[in-house]
């Protein structure tokens, strides 16, 4: 027991030093406009003071996190008190008088089998379906297009115990028979929720900064700018010249001459939106991949649209602007499979969705989730992976949040009259 | 309609009210597969096997702040009414929720409709509205067949837990306006508990 206090207590100091804090936006999501004004593309409403450039931290030599822990002791009232402040929103139910029971007799003993058994139920899979429609904007139907897509996807996921990242790496699509299918979105691969015709559509702008951002936000819980050593900026000589500037001297483009408004620099976000947002370049508004897409601003259309229901890509050359292939996370991926694989694969995906189950569960705010200690997301993420040799159910993942003794010791302070 | 909204506030009243007690004393279980680095760490844990071992609060990981009731969203509700009838989902006694669902809160973003999961009193008179079947159905008296006589029984799936003393007050109050019918009485106490904070809110 020492050595995890010890191991927590260090965990909490790397934090405090770290660099690299997640830079979340705020809880209501209008369609990002096209600017080059940093805070205008940060896919919301509640401005965020723009991060300095940070690394994420590394851990320091020696130190090495628990890849198993037990709940921490708890009293069996206490622990009736914590499985019913959280069973309602992970699966949909009241607490059984069996589970009281056995709460009750056991205490925090009782803890990892109940969850355990929860993460089963069939009420697991629709709150978290629930979820990530929520946080993908993605539900119902309109125009055709299947709205309810992504959510039986991360259903069938969940419900299948199929590890969390089938979520994004999926090469099929759930029908609405619950049977594997193709996907709507017509591309020649598929990246799980990404390429459903729901979330393409439903995050439809111009120079598709709303796809771009809303896969950041849900999938890796950054904004930009976020760290360079996360995403590397494109070369700026690659961009189209409005992007380039990095102050409001060096803009040369009339259009964008206005959108200095937060004092930061085109070229500090634009640099790695044009990275993700290349990716979406063959998928017109509705969602429909179209091979001959160009990339091309139209001539006579609206700044950031081209032609066809395109969007406009944020590379100067014409062979780079029909090019779907770009950077994600440093890496070259030739199509937005690849890049969701590569999310999916990255130190930033487990925390994240660690961070999105907390704030499901409680009803947090994305301001309010974005407080959540980073040392607690890594250090479930770290149990949740098995030190990052296994691709986790979403199960583990909450089971993992659930048994931890911050996450515990947050709630029973409510128990005891402090806040609610 | 108004008697069911009242009562919603008494009981809205009464949980909000609820006195929190007990003491919180938090340790953290053993590390079953560690390496970690020795050497003093500021920040210690309070184990209460051990009176001796000095405790020291960690930083909370997060703050839970809610300052109003959220409603539970819409299908955690249509959960429990069917967990609570022992009815599927798609029984027609559930109809006339189905069709308020989006002004109980229910979401379908195709449509450009999020969730709304703020409790207001023109919700819940909906949400009562929508639930007297429910109340009157064949099934819930087969189930709970003698209100509040079964109160007990009904808790127990609607709340998780055994009926308590305040539930016995609410309930009291709510049939001392009611009348004297033994349809009528179980109507009452059937919406008092499927419309209570308790029930739909968190």
């Amino acid at each position: 027991m020492k050595r995890t206090l010890l191991a927590i207590a260090l965990l909490a100091l790397m934090g405090c030093q770290g660099k690299g804090e997640l830079a979340m936006v705020g809880q209501s999501d209008p369609e990002p406009e096209p600017s080059t004004d940093t805070q205008d593309t940060q896919n919301s409403d509640t401005p965020t003071t723009t991060p300095e450039p940070t690394t994420i931290p590394e851990p320091q030599e020696g130190i090495q996190l628990p890849v198993s822990i037990e709940p921490p002791e708890m009293t069996g009232d206490e622990t009736v008190f914590y499985l019913r402040r959280i069973s309602q929103m992970l699966v949909g139910r009241t607490l059984t008088m069996e589970e009281v029971s056995q709460a009750t007799a056991e205490g925090d003993e009782a803890l990892r089998p109940i969850l355990e058994s929860w993460v089963a139920e069939a009420g697991f899979s629709t709150s978290i379906r629930y979820m990530l429609e929520q946080k993908l904007k993605a539900s119902g139907e309109r125009d055709g297009i299947d709205f309810d897509a992504p959510g039986r996807l991360v259903e069938h996921t969940v419900s299948n115990q199929l590890p969390m990242s089938t979520i994004l790496k999926a090469d099929y699509c759930i029908g609405t028979d619950g049977q594997q299918g193709d996907c709507d979105s017509g591309a020649p691969y598929n990246a799980g929720v990404l390429t459903t015709r729901a979330f393409l559509a439903g995050n439809a702008s111009r120079f598709n900064l709303g796809r771009a951002s809303r896969m950041m936000k849900v999938f890796a819980c950054r904004a930009y700018p976020m760290e360079d050593d996360l995403q590397p900026r494109l070369e700026k000589e690659s961009l189209i010249e409005m992007f380039r500037a990095q102050s409001a001297e060096e803009q040369t483009v009339e259009e964008a001459k206005d959108a200095f408004g937060n004092g930061d620099a085109c070229y500090t976000c634009h640099g790695q939106f044009s990275a993700h947002a290349q990716f979406y370049v063959k998928f017109n508004e509705n969602g429909q991949w179209i091979d001959e897409a160009t990339g091309i601003q139209d001539p006579e259309g609206e700044l950031g649209r081209s032609l066809n229901g395109l969007m406009t890509s944020h590379m100067l050359n014409d062979v780079a602007k029909a090019d779907e292939g770009s950077d994600m996370f440093g890496k070259r991926a030739n199509n937005l499979g690849e890049a969701a694989a590569i999310i999916a694969d990255s130190d930033v995906f487990v925390p994240c969705m660690v961070r999105n189950v907390i704030e499901h569960t409680f009803g947090m705010t994305d301001s309010a989730g974005e407080e959540i200690d980073r040392t607690l997301l890594e250090a479930v993420a770290y149990r949740a992976t098995n030190a990052g040799t296994t691709e986790p159910t979403m199960g583990t993942v909450v089971v993992e949040t659930f048994i931890d003794p911050r996450v515990v010791a947050v709630v029973l302070e409510t128990q005891n009259g402090g806040a609610q | 309609m108004s008697r069911s909204i009242q009562i919603f506030i008494i009981m809205l009243t009464a949980v909000l009210t609820a006195g929190c007690v007990g003491e919180v004393e938090m340790s953290v279980g053993d590390a079953t597969e560690t390496d970690f680095p020795s050497g003093s760490v500021p920040g210690k844990v309070g184990d209460r096997t051990n009176p001796d071992t000095p405790e020291t609060q960690l930083p909370p990981a997060f703050e839970l702040i809610q300052e109003t009731p959220q409603l539970l969203p819409f299908h955690v509700r249509m959960a429990k009414l069917s967990r609570v009838t022992g009815l599927a989902q798609d029984d027609p006694v559930f109809d006339e929720i189905w069709r308020n669902r989006y002004a109980l809160g229910d979401h379908n973003y195709g449509q450009g409709i999020g969730p709304d999961l703020t409790w207001s009193a023109s919700k819940m008179a909906t949400w009562v509205k929508s639930i007297r079947p429910v109340c009157t159905s064949a099934e819930m008296q087969q189930t709970y067949p003698s209100l509040p006589e079964d109160l007990n029984a009904l808790t127990m799936v609607a709340y998780g837990r055994e009926v308590e003393e305040a539930d016995l007050m609410i309930v009291e109050d709510t049939l001392a306006e009611t009348g004297t019918g033994e349809a009528e009485r179980y109507e009452a106490v059937c919406l008092s508990i499927l419309s209570s904070l308790e029930f739909v809110g968190r």
